[in-house]
């Protein structure tokens, strides 16, 4: 049996042949494998200068100083950190945080898990486009609010929140501005300093690093202050202790290296991709987008089938790597929150799947998925 | 008294790593691991689809190689992004269900800084002293938790610093004694010395892979009763809602092969490193017959020599055997960036002075015989000029 075609990018991604190649050389004896924190050796400080080499190439990717980034072992930690550092470090000046219901479950599970702690969260629900308006923003912000989080892109619908005029928002009413760009790096201009964004939490998984390592951009101007929620040794400035694994990092800086050099490359063929897919499945009836395609990524596809049931459709399509949602909730057999959460009716949040681009995904391999699929959905409406 | 040879001020043809309690170099099997796992098992674990089948496969298969390794019937393994994250959650798990932690003055920074936060979050803990050998204080122990009802201990196996083995049987016992929950930092004892847990039965144990020639960036918790974890990071839901985040499967391939590979000639990798630290000392003490071995000399771990060289600054003989390529560390590399007297050996009992005078040389199973035996005669020539010069 041939491995399957591989359309499943935003729940996590090849790594990188080049990544993977920077990360061996910094794991042999011969090589720089040293603890970064040594510092009365050289090979720790080779260590050391590797793992700053790889903060700016982090730093340049969405234009930020690299002592703005503070590495995490992935976007999870990144958003948990982002959310109780900050909303405990400024307890005292209010306990309101701002977000909405189809954020990713980082996001979802630790504001609920602040409100236990006595932190009060206002949830907003996105129209129809999974997009939070300014409007509706500048409406749900208090006196006490300290805190908005929103996310880049959407994982499951692949939509673009306007971060500019948010973050404006959210200033104008004295709280700061945290983005999940697990989705958006790579994909879209993350600039910190043009958007006015405050904290960003980074994965390298999605975009052709490895996994296990993220990072969350914390501002330096105005000081953005976080408590941690690791402590020990005191490293990456006492916001996250715990030795640093310098391969991990090299290869998350590589990724985002490459990412600067061939992501525009990688959108077009993504749009090229996703042009062809869709162009695929035109002439099948009963076929439906959930993402309003006007304020979308290319990568992401998530369609609704009428007349079939999602997972007997995935079972059906063996041969395609997809999902039904995000990764993390598969073994739920609950229609997407998401889905939901933008007021798509039940039957169809259960009769959709999510199809997703990357940098290896191959017309033939979109063909395939075209045949595969057209197949399925004839066979399963019969 | 045998006449030492001088070695001259250039570096040596090959540099000698002598920091292995700071981290160990991946062994070439371990690397292979890694990047096999990099290239080929790329799928996300939580995918219902085929393409996660391997990535949930390596997961399994690291966690029956950690049962196997340790000993244990349990495979409650929970894998965090360092030794340091695996401590933290271990002690909020433990304050969460004790009524106070009782821990020791020479602990890893992750716990004692954890305690530190803890206490600030109103969690009542106690710090025992330990003897001037490195030992901790059984009667100290003892005393809190008569003292403290429903306590939890956190003890670390071995020392990272001195060595020193703690009488970790005693120490369990008397907590189960007691009633009170157990976890063992086991970052510096796992491959270098018998690591049978389930004789022990900690409540908890962590463990980190760059120790024992894993990679950095995996860290481990072993819960006996993993509904007693206290999460530090949430949403997702992956490995039972214990540690979310989706899991560095590379990472954790290169542990599953670092353990099975350390294990599978446990007795002989701890003889060699033994052999290596026992040349080793005996060329410094045969030539600097004034320095003076710090711990408790019959029960440290195989590989670790903390060295006081009295009336020398311990940063200049690093920066010297530095710069000739013998690679050594003060004290813990966690805590570096500080130059501070090391914790360890002020709770010991050593003078500031006497602190700052000390050096750590820690072997792994990569180092060979000439390089100890080269080592200990260069750090004795160093150790006699600086002591010339400061004297």
């Amino acid at each position: 049996m041939s491995a399957p075609v591989y359309l499943d990018y935003a729940a996590t991604s090849p790594v990188d042949p080049r990544v993977a190649e920077a990360m061996s050389r910094h794991l042999t004896q011969d090589g720089i494998f040293a603890n970064p924190a040594s510092r009365s050796h050289m090979p720790g400080w080779l260590a050391e200068q590797a793992v700053e080499g790889a903060r700016r190439q982090v730093a340049d990717l969405i234009h930020a100083d690299p002592r703005e980034i503070v590495w995490t072992s992935g976007a999870t930690e990144a958003d948990n950190l982002a959310l109780v550092g900050f909303m405990r470090a400024n307890r005292a000046r209010g306990r309101h945080l701002v977000t909405s219901i189809i954020e990713h479950k980082a996001i979802v599970d630790t504001a609920h898990a602040l409100e236990t702690e006595g932190f009060e969260v206002t949830w907003l629900t996105p129209g129809p486009d999974g997009r939070v308006t300014p409007t509706q923003l500048r409406e749900a912000l208090r006196d006490d609010t300290v805190l908005v989080s929103l996310m880049a892109v959407n994982n499951e619908l692949g939509c673009i929140h306007d971060l500019k005029a948010l973050a404006e928002v959210a200033h104008a009413g004295g709280a700061a501005f945290h983005v999940d760009g697990a989705q958006a790096a790579g994909k879209l201009d993350l600039d910190v300093q043009r958007l006015g964004i405050d904290l960003l939490s980074l994965s390298a998984h999605k975009l052709y690093g490895p996994k296990g390592i993220g990072a969350l951009f914390v501002r330096r101007h105005p000081d953005i202050r976080l408590e941690a929620l690791i402590h020990g040794g005191g490293h990456e400035r006492g916001m996250r202790s715990g030795t640093l694994a310098t391969h991990q990092i090299v290869g998350m800086g590589e990724a985002f290296a490459l990412a600067q050099q061939e992501g525009e490359a990688d959108q077009a063929h993504i749009a090229c991709l996703q042009t062809r897919f869709l162009n695929g499945l035109a002439d099948l009836e009963g076929i439906h987008r959930n993402t309003d395609t006007r304020v979308a990524l290319p990568n992401i596809v998530n369609l609704a089938f009428d007349g079939v049931d999602g997972e007997s459709l995935l079972m059906a399509l063996r041969n395609i790597a997809i999902s039904t949602g995000s990764a993390c909730n598969s073994a739920s057999v609950e229609p997407s929150y998401v889905l939901k959460g933008i007021g798509v009716p039940h039957a169809r949040a259960l009769a959709s799947l999510r199809f997703s681009f990357g940098r290896f995904a191959t017309e033939a391999d979109v063909d395939t998925a075209i045949a595969e699929l057209r197949h399925a959905v004839v066979a399963l409406r019969r | 008294m045998r006449t030492y040879t001088f070695v001259a001020m250039t570096n040596l043809a090959q540099p000698i790593y002598l920091d292995h309690n700071a981290t160990t170099p991946p062994l070439p099997e371990v690397v292979e691991a890694v990047c096999e796992t990099l290239r080929t098992a790329y799928g996300n674990p939580s995918s219902g689809h085929r393409q996660g089948e391997p990535a949930r496969r390596l997961l399994q298969r690291a966690r029956e190689t950690l049962q196997s390794c340790l000993d244990t019937s349990d495979d409650q393994f929970v894998f965090t992004g360092s030794g340091t994250e695996a401590n933290n959650l271990a002690l909020r798990s433990l304050a969460r269900h004790g009524s106070c932690i009782i821990t020791s003055t020479i602990e890893h920074s992750s716990i004692l800084s954890s305690a530190t936060r803890l206490q600030a979050e109103g969690t009542a803990i106690e710090i025992i002293a330990v003897t001037e050998e490195g030992e901790v204080d059984l009667h100290a122990l003892r005393q809190q938790l008569s003292t403290h009802h429903h306590a939890a201990v956190s003890i670390q196996w071995i020392n990272n610093e001195t060595g020193v083995i703690q009488p970790i049987r005693e120490i369990t016992a008397l907590a189960r004694e007691y009633g009170a929950l157990v976890h063992i930092d086991a970052a510096q004892a796992i491959g270098k010395i018998d690591t049978a847990v389930e004789a022990l039965a900690p409540d908890f144990l962590s463990l980190t892979a760059h120790k024992f020639n894993g990679p950095a960036g995996v860290g481990v918790l072993y819960a006996k009763q993993p509904e007693l974890i206290d999460p530090l990071c949430v949403g997702g839901g992956q490995q039972s809602g214990w540690h979310a985040g989706t899991e560095n499967t590379a990472g954790i391939a290169g542990l599953q092969c670092a353990l099975e590979l350390r294990y599978s000639e446990l007795h002989e990798a701890i003889a060699h490193m033994a052999k290596l630290r026992g040349t080793f000392e005996q060329t410094v003490l045969d030539l600097c017959p004034w320095v003076r071995i710090n711990g408790l000399k019959d029960r440290r771990v195989c590989n670790t020599s903390n060295m006081c060289f009295e009336g020398i600054e311990g940063q200049a003989l690093v920066g010297r055997l530095d710069a000739q390529g013998i690679y050594c560390s003060q004290s813990s590399a966690c805590t570096t960036g500080r130059p501070e007297p090391s914790h360890v050996l002020r709770a010991m009992g050593l003078s500031e002075a006497q602190a700052y005078a000390s050096v750590r040389f820690s072997f792994g199973v990569t180092n060979t015989q000439e390089e100890a035996e080269l080592a200990g005669t260069v750090v004795a020539t160093e150790a006699e000029y600086l002591k010339r010069i400061f004297t």
